[in-house]
């Protein structure tokens, strides 16, 4: 404990710097401008990469660049305030890759001491780093290579001494250099998306090890607990509250599907009657959910204990979600719970993306389905829609790069397309990720802009367009028109999604959860309140959403300087082109241009290249960002 | 006589015990309204509390924080009433009414 | 977090006075805290009877003039719900925040309820009832009287 944490409310105290080809760590006090103007979690790790990262890298090379951050809120009684993000360049992108988890252990690294925590090099042998409050060490992590996540964290926290340590590792996928390994913590939280599993193997990083005992103090802690009674009640009277909190995240695949806009068969169908009674909220409740869980400090809950007791798909785990009942489950066609369960569990265990290696599967599918790909070059396995061992197998296989086709699975959708002549017309990916279940052609702005423009690539958390149809009549107050509010209008996708995307980088830089923030708590004033409290900055409505802007423009520099431009902003072929053929949302494409160029203008970023312009980067106090692009002739004027 | 399929979702299974039905309305061009009457025959006062907000006579679109009210929505096959004619949409043979909040 | 907040204006787990014990897979997530229990087992170990029963909220309260940190009560405690703050060097244990718990306030499940003794056997009634008659009763009569 220093002089100092008393002065700084909420933001955490420190930076560490760990260079794992030296093996030395280096700890520094956290800049307040980088608390100020990047609040903390994925802003605090956007502008560290853009200050420190080199174009160009190979990101599973040393010199990528593998930090992970967290904010004011983490630790406190702000609601949902156990997620953290993880970022660096993506191996299955090549752009701004970043991964949000939950759990608990950016609870107990806050309690450390720290805010971020950055990785350069790579190190000669497997190593962990065990972070003890201010003793940090790098130990020795042979003999835990090889071992799943799972077993990583129990053998850590044997050998630590101490059940209650907070463990973040990667499996055998992110040590195979799978491009969408993934980060998961406390066994079943996945820091998912892009690949940073792939990232921390290639640094020969298993896992990160953490206790906190320190102390965080907020400005104004009688202002904290009036925020918390308001935000729970503004939760527990939302649209979506029953939703999260009782049936999770599988409650959604009720609401997609009804609607028609839900990912079936690799995107073939984007409505299917057989998800009815297999795969909707309801029927996960009654048949897999022991227990409902929570994260850190969340009145939502929205997780859950689930279990398969017999049968082929026995198992335990926890956090099945939306996203793998789509992956596993519709967007293979298959239609077996108990298979989708088992797979998610094997998936957590292994360290890899649901979304990616779900997505993978069902197009590798596609092409059984056209006649691109036959026994003989899936070395044996049957990939026919449905086939729930088939996609169990494949998983493994892709962990392990297993054979020649297991290799190409752990390549990714859009590389495994090249190297299928003809499939590329199915391959759903925006930039290299494969897009999540919510078939855009449903979700004008939620998936049809959001989609195209997120900064990580086909993603639906960057923006996440949610307000919109929760509270129509606040649609008109910030959008101007009800219409807004409208699941299939082109008209006012843009300032949606503008809107959106700000709110959401503050929730992930805060490191809060955005589930709380789909009802009226997404809103900017709202959010200047929880920060004031916490840290006593006095920021105002416009203060939050310049901040929101800031991050989205400081991703969109990082992007552009390694190489991104208009033509990346855009849609699978098969979602501009073939209609939705049956379901309440039939006969809808989505007609990218206008919503792009409305985009394009709110944001202040050239229409024909998609680069930012120099004065919206100095109105962000950004003008070195705007110097560096100009060097290298990327910077609209 | 139209029949259509009555869904209950999320928090609506709470007061019907089941999660769908087939439902025949008499009239020969029936509104939301009507099936809201029918919901009242069948499952009482509470579950109309929990859609319609008495102050508006409208469905509860926003939350009703005073009264600790949730928020709903009714769609006639996956579109929102809002954008249709709200509750006085008419139902055709085959339709899917959906309630969820 | 609202009891730390509360007690120590700052937010700790290990000064909250009400601590949940997570076995995630097993679906097992308990709060142990301060029973009040009758007899005071810790109380009676306290070699310098810093522990003492205040008689309006019925809570067991530290007497922080006396207590010397040796950590005895904490021994003596069947449930592990005292334990000990490194800062102060003494005790901690629920004390009811003097009747209002503020952990109550802030549960949105109301998980965790704070009630008089009758009305707790009184609930495990009401709800072994209401599965009871679940079976017996008609949608509409459901619906009516149980919600």
């Amino acid at each position: 404990m220093g002089g100092g944490d008393d002065l700084r409310h909420a933001v955490p105290e420190n930076i560490l710097r760990v260079d794992l080809t030296r093996k030395k760590v280096v700890k520094q006090s956290l800049p307040d401008e980088l608390a100020r103007n990047y609040l903390g979690g994925r802003g605090a790790n956007a502008k560290i990469l853009w200050d420190e990262l080199k174009a160009g890298v190979d990101p599973l090379s040393p010199d990528n660049i593998l930090v992970f951050g967290i904010g004011p809120a983490n630790g406190t009684l702000a609601p949902a305030s156990g997620r953290y993000n993880v970022s660096a360049k993506s191996p299955l992108t090549g752009f701004f890759g970043d991964a949000n988890s939950g759990g608990h252990w950016a609870a107990e690294l806050k309690y450390a001491g720290y805010g971020n925590l950055v990785f350069y090099g790579r190190a000669d042998k497997p190593v962990y780093l065990w972070i003890d409050d201010d003793d940090v060490e790098l130990r020795d992590a042979t003999r835990l290579w090889g071992k799943d996540t799972w077993e990583t964290e129990d053998t850590i926290t044997e050998e630590l001494g101490d059940p209650e340590i907070k463990v973040a590792c990667i499996g055998p996928a992110g040590e195979n250099l799978v491009r969408c390994a993934c980060v998961i913590n406390e066994k079943t939280r996945a820091a998912g998306r892009t690949g940073m599993g792939a990232v921390m193997g290639s640094k020969n990083l298993k896992a990160i090890a953490v206790r906190g005992t320190k102390s965080v103090k907020v400005a104004d802690p009688e202002g904290l607990f009036e925020f918390r009674k308001e935000a729970n009640a503004l939760i527990s009277t939302d649209l979506f509250y029953e939703l999260y909190a009782k049936y999770g995240t599988p409650g959604l695949m009720t609401i997609y599907n009804e609607f028609g806009a839900q990912t079936h068969y690799n995107s073939k169908e984007g409505y299917a009657k057989k998800a009815e009674d297999n795969l909707y909220g309801e029927v996960y409740v009654e048949r897999v959910v022991k227990h409902v869980s929570a994260c850190f400090s969340c009145p939502l809950h929205c997780s859950a204990v689930y279990a398969v007791d017999s049968g082929p798909y026995a198992c335990v785990g926890e956090s099945c979600e939306y996203e793998n009942l789509t992956a596993y489950g519709s967007r293979c066609g298959n239609y077996n719970l108990e298979s989708v369960v088992y797979a998610s569990t094997l998936a957590d265990k292994l360290g890899m993306d649901t979304i990616s290696s779900g997505a993978t599967i069902g197009f590798a599918m596609e092409c059984w389905e056209k006649g691109l790909l036959d026994e003989k070059s899936t070395e044996g396995l049957i990939l026919e829609w449905g086939n729930a061992e088939a996609i169990i197998e494949a998983l493994r296989r892709m962990a392990y790069r297993k054979g020649k086709f297991g290799n190409l699975l752990a390549e990714g959708t859009k590389r495994m397309s090249e190297k299928i002549p003809g499939s590329e017309k199915f391959a759903i990916h925006i930039k290299g990720l494969d897009t999540p279940a919510v078939d855009p052609r449903g979700m004008m702005a939620y998936g049809g802009l959001g989609y195209a423009v997120a900064s990580r690539g086909g993603d639906h958390l960057r923006a996440l367009a949610a307000l919109g149809y929760s509270l129509p009549g606040k649609a008109k107050e910030l959008f101007g028109s009800e219409e807004a509010a409208d699941r299939f209008s082109i008209k006012y996708a843009a300032p949606v999604v503008k809107f959106h995307e700000e709110m959401r980088a503050i929730a992930d830089s805060l490191d809060i959860c955005k589930y709380i923030t789909r009802t009226a708590l997404l809103l900017p004033e709202i959010m200047a309140k929880l920060i004031n409290v916490l840290t006593g900055w006095g920021i105002d409505r416009a203060g939050v959403l310049r901040i929101g802007e800031r991050i989205v423009n400081i991703e969109r520099a990082f992007n552009v300087r390694e190489g991104l431009t208009r033509k990346d902003d855009t849609q699978p072929e098969r979602f501009l082109k073939e209609p939705l053929k049956s379901g309440p949302s039939a006969g809808h494409v989505v007609n990218l241009k206008p919503m792009l160029d409305d985009y394009y203008r709110l944001r202040g970023w050239d229409l024909e290249t998609g680069y930012p312009t120099r004065g919206k980067l100095e109105e962000l106090g950004l003008s070195d960002v705007a110097d560096e692009l100009k060097r290298i002739g990327r910077l609209a004027e | 006589m139209v029949k259509i399929e009555a869904r209950y979702l999320l928090m609506f299974y709470r007061y019907t015990n089941k999660w769908k039905e087939m439902i025949e309305l008499e009239k020969d061009r029936p509104t939301v309204r009507d099936f809201i009457e029918e919901l009242r025959k069948r499952y009482g006062q509470k579950i109309i509390d929990a859609l319609i907000d008495p102050k508006t006579g409208d469905v509860r679109y926003e939350p009703d924080l005073a009264e600790g009210k949730k928020a709903v929505r009714i769609l006639v096959n996956g579109r929102m009433i809002w954008w249709l004619k709200g509750l006085d949409t008419e139902l055709k043979d085959g339709d899917v009414i959906q309630l969820f909040g | 977090m609202a009891c730390s907040l509360e007690h120590a204006k700052e937010f700790n787990p290990l000064k909250s006075r009400i601590r949940v014990v997570r076995k995630k897979l097993q679906g097992v997530f308990v709060p142990v805290h301060c029973l009040q229990c009758t007899s005071m087992p810790c109380a009676k170990v306290c070699p310098v009877e810093a522990i003492y029963r205040d008689e309006n909220t019925w809570a067991v309260l530290i007497d922080y003039d006396k207590c010397i940190g040796c950590g005895e009560c904490a021994r003596a405690c069947p449930f592990g719900a005292i334990t000990y703050d490194p800062d102060t060097k003494q005790v901690i244990k629920c004390d009811l925040c003097g009747g209002n718990p503020k952990c109550v306030e802030y549960c949105i499940d109301k998980a965790i309820q704070f009630l008089p003794f009758e009305d707790v056997e009184r609930n495990k009634r009401f709800v072994h009832v209401d599965k009871v008659a679940r079976a017996y009763l008609t949608d509409k009569e459901w619906a009516e009287g149980m919600i």
